[in-house]
């Protein structure tokens, strides 16, 4: 049922690590042990030189080990190199609050654009990986500035790139860099210290689902999560607001006591799941994408259902429009209550049960346009009830998409248009008629549009092929410098939103953490 | 600098534009992982565009790559990777069958 892989051979990127469907797995600390110690040896504290002064997210471990098989000669079978990462992420690993600010890179988000706490880091470390890479680190002193040496005998033309040379930067990393890491990044931690000390939480159980697909829409429904040794089974039961099902099953690894990561299928696609279970284990969030292809997903929310308080968790629609009816579905849990709602939006119960409520909903056509409260019990959430849009957002609003081809699947960008009303009040997605243009003069003379692939009607850009194109000048690549625009019609009135797009060239190197 | 000329179109974009647009801090502003401020940068270029990339990139891939120019875009057969490229001389022609570098999990 699981496809084990997440394509790299084959073409895309490494994305997350994957359940493998193994049975027993061997011992961690005995494994580290006998593979580790042979290069590592025992420190001042008891630990071994360089693991025990780190700390990292699974991915990062798996991206160490990696190094360690690729470069100094580490040979390890499946299983044990599972259970070393398992062990290491579990002894050395990040506290929820730690890893919370970086988990777009873990989720594998294409769209996420990156940033650092300041300049110097940007230029420094953020010129050539994400900033969430260091950031989702954690070291002693000493072990940072060995990080900087490393950089320096693995990648040792650093020295004559381009923009290495606008600084000293070698002086910088070794006296003043370092130091800040480990003051930003410290090894040692309260919220660390708390962390490892906290007794597991147990996700076996019911959940409430409900999520998102860009370019697809909204989903809810519910997740079954029970204990297969030292993994986890899910079984999913979800349909999108269109009512179609989208169901199947995963297996997870739960690292670090709240690491989610499963390897599924969903209806019949396979599937990686990046979720992070909260600290009181009620709740788990994060993204699934598919296996083939980490631009193509969905967000994720799960919310226990033993226990759960009242609370709308998904609406079928956020807005109506003043004087219209609409229908529209709550989906939450506990939703057992008196179902009211502000003066102005007149209510009429279709169906109700503990998960879910349908209602035919009016808006009064003199209604002050404007967010209003609909209550079920206790549950509370809003409706924006708009008169007109005012414009478009499209998101994300800048982007890349890159061209695909050989080994090395194309990335596609997905566009959603926000139509927003006066007074920049949010209404909600709307359906949008899309088209892509040339960005600027550049692209205009280059003709990108007429190469760098299309846009279909929802909201999705298809890159074009990869390779030199005989067919362009100079015989670039299909790349280009796009303009994308949603246009929504309403009452004969058409209102654009623009974003940007580049179309760029694939990339080969392809950890879980860019 | 004012007794040098650009002699190319990308030296003469560089040169023209109004230094507060060359986009030192677009790092800042720069999808995940992307490499934007070297120059040139792998996906994005200094103005935020493709126009001054390398372009087509397979021409000056390898001459690009071994010497790691973006180590965390392209496998650096410098120091990292050295038979990334090994049966594959022509990038142009061989570019399909370039393999990516992390394993398949």
């Amino acid at each position: 049922m699981f496809g084990k892989a997440y394509l790299i051979a084959s073409g895309l990127l490494a994305l997350a690590l994957s359940a493998f469907s193994a049975p027993a797995l061997a011992d961690g600390k005995t494994l580290v042990n006998d593979y580790c110690t042979a290069c590592h040896a025992e420190n001042d504290t008891g630990g071994l030189a360089r693991i025990s002064e780190v700390r990292k997210t699974p991915e990062g471990w798996d991206m160490t080990i990696f190094r360690m098989e690729h470069l100094h000669g580490l040979e390890l079978d499946g299983d044990e190199r599972q259970a070393i990462i398992k062990y290491l992420a579990a002894e050395n690993g990040l506290a929820p609050s730690e890893a919370a600010p970086f988990r777009y890179v873990l989720e594998q988000r294409a769209h996420f654009v990156d940033s650092a706490v300041n300049d110097d880091l940007d230029a420094l470390c953020g010129r050539c990986h994400t900033n969430a890479r260091y950031g989702l680190q954690r070291r002693t002193e000493t072990d940072w500035l060995k990080h900087m040496h490393f950089h320096i005998g693995q990648f040792p033309s650093l020295e004559y790139q381009a923009r290495s040379r606008d600084r000293h930067w070698w002086k910088e990393v070794t006296t003043t860099t370092y130091k800040e890491l480990a003051k930003l990044y410290p090894f040692q931690t309260a919220a660390w210290d708390v962390w490892k000390a906290a007794k597991p939480t147990n996700p076996v159980g019911e959940w409430r689902v409900t999520g998102h697909r860009p370019g697809t829409g909204d989903y809810e429904g519910t997740l079954r999560i029970s204990r297969d040794g030292d993994q986890y089974s899910a079984v999913y039961d979800l349909r999108g607001m269109d009512g179609k099902k989208l169901s199947g099953d995963s297996k997870a690894i739960i690292y670090t006591g709240y690491e989610w990561r499963g390897s599924g299928v969903l209806n019949g696609i396979d599937t990686r799941e990046v979720y992070a279970l909260s600290e009181d284990g009620n709740r788990m969030t994060g993204r699934w994408y598919q296996a083939d292809h980490y631009d193509i997903g969905g967000e994720f929310q799960a919310v226990r259902m033993d226990g759960a308080e009242a609370q709308v968790l998904l609406k079928s629609s956020d807005f109506i429009r003043a004087g219209q009816h609409k229908k529209i579905t709550l989906y939450g849990t506990n939703l057992t209550g008196k179902v009211k709602a502000d003066k102005g939006l007149d209510l009429k119960i279709i169906d109700q049960n503990s998960t879910t409520v349908t209602l035919d909903i009016g808006a009064d056509k003199n209604i002050t346009p404007g967010s209003y409260h609909v209550a079920v019990g206790q549950a509370e959430t809003t409706l924006i009830v708009y008169d007109k849009i005012d414009r478009i957002r499209i998101v994300p609003d800048w982007t890349i998409a890159r061209v695909g081809g050989g080994n090395t699947p194309p990335v596609t960008a997905q566009f959603e248009a926000v139509a927003y009303m006066k007074g920049d009040v949010k209404i909600g997605i709307m359906p949008a008629k899309w088209q892509a243009a040339n960005f600027n003069e550049d692209a205009e003379q280059m003709k990108d549009v007429e190469f760098a692939g299309h846009i279909d009607q929802n909201g999705r850009f298809m890159p074009a092929g990869a390779g030199p194109n005989k067919a362009r000048k100079y015989a670039t690549n299909n790349a280009g410098n796009l303009s994308i625009i949603a246009t929504i019609t309403e009452d004969g009135r058409a209102i654009s939103g623009k974003a940007q797009l580049i179309v760029t060239v694939q990339r080969w190197n392809t950890p879980p953490i860019r | 600098m004012k007794h040098l000329k650009p002699i190319n179109l990308k030296a003469h974009a560089l040169h023209s534009s109004p230094a507060d647009e060359r986009r030192e801090v677009f790092a800042m502003q720069t999808v995940a992982g992307c490499a934007s401020t070297m120059d040139p940068g792998w996906e994005v270029d200094a103005f935020g565009g493709v126009a001054s990339l390398c372009q087509p990139m397979e021409a000056d891939l390898y001459g690009c790559s071994d010497p790691c120019w973006w180590p965390a875009q392209v496998p650096d057969v410098m120091n990292t990777y050295p038979d990334w490229d090994l049966d594959k001389a022509n990038a142009g022609a061989d570019w399909r069958k370039l393999n990516n570098v992390f394993p398949k999990r």
